[in-house]
């Protein structure tokens, strides 16, 4: 899959860090990394910039994942955008409503290059 | 809510200590053979609500929590700021607690964690004595993962 630009949304810097690292391992060293901290600065941020790939959490201060997922899916420009879900909080439930919003998977944490590899491809 | 005996929460815990520190922080855990007393570096506190309520106290030396995020970070400790490293640790715990819960559920549940936060004293635990307290070995240094579950079902 071709990703220029990846958008990654978690309140946690660190978590933000684990998830690129993971990316470029997994082959996307080339793509650029966009990062927000909640849904309501990735929506802003996804008004200026266009990416490939949104990656979100799930638990989220102001604005949680799965909202944020249904504003994205309100927005011509972002519809059809592909969305990855990387939480500690994923079930079977959750997958398969998400999944009716095209959600790509979701993927439990602690995140590795291998799961990337899994969902995404190389 | 069903019973939980201690010995499935040790065992839960175990495999979630060890699945989350060394994927996160390539740390190898192992279940301590004693109870060894060590100087608490930092303490961890996190809520649970489903599939069980509960809480989760993770007290850790300061060896393990330098190893734990330099290891993350892939960068030395005098490079961190404060805020890196409390975000890192409880970004960590934030996983246990995950990993917890679906080890205790042995499948893959609907799991709801309260935000982690960072405790400066065992005092701001009341009732610390209800808690179950298991000692574990990360690489030699001890630390310990207390739990408390609740009876009544979220």
């Amino acid at each position: 899959m071709k990703l220029d630009k990846i958008m990654i949304v978690d309140d946690s810097a660190t978590s933000r860090m684990i998830i690129k690292r993971c990316f470029q391992m997994a082959g996307y060293q080339d793509s650029t990394f966009i990062e927000a901290e909640d849904g309501l600065k990735a929506l802003s941020n996804l008004n200026r910039n266009a990416v490939d790939l949104v990656v979100t959490d799930l638990n989220m201060p102001k604005m949680d994942g799965a909202t944020f997922i249904k504003k994205l899916r309100l927005i011509d420009k972002t519809k059809q955008l592909p969305v990855l879900i990387v939480s500690s909080m994923g079930n079977e439930r959750l997958e398969t409503e998400l999944e009716d919003k095209d959600v790509m998977g979701i993927l439990r944490k602690p995140l590795t290059p291998e799961k990337v590899t899994d969902v995404v491809g190389e | 809510m069903r019973e939980v005996t201690k010995e499935q929460a040790k065992a839960a815990l175990l495999r979630a200590t060890q699945n989350t520190l060394g994927e996160m922080a390539f740390i190898d855990v192992i279940e301590a053979e004693e109870q060894r007393d060590f100087e608490t570096g930092q303490l961890l506190f996190i809520e649970f609500y489903k599939p069980v309520r509960g809480r989760l106290l993770l007290a850790l030396p300061l060896e393990i929590k330098r190893e734990i995020v330099e290891n993350i970070h892939a960068a030395d400790w005098d490079e961190l700021s404060v805020n890196e490293i409390d975000d890192c640790l409880l970004e960590l715990l934030n996983v246990l607690g995950g990993n917890f819960l679906r080890e205790l559920e042995q499948k893959d549940v609907k799991v709801h964690l309260s935000f982690p936060t960072v405790l400066f004293s065992l005092e701001e635990i009341p009732d610390l004595d209800s808690f179950w307290k298991f000692s574990f070995d990360a690489e030699g240094n001890p630390f310990t993962t207390s739990l408390a579950l609740h009876e009544e079902e979220a």
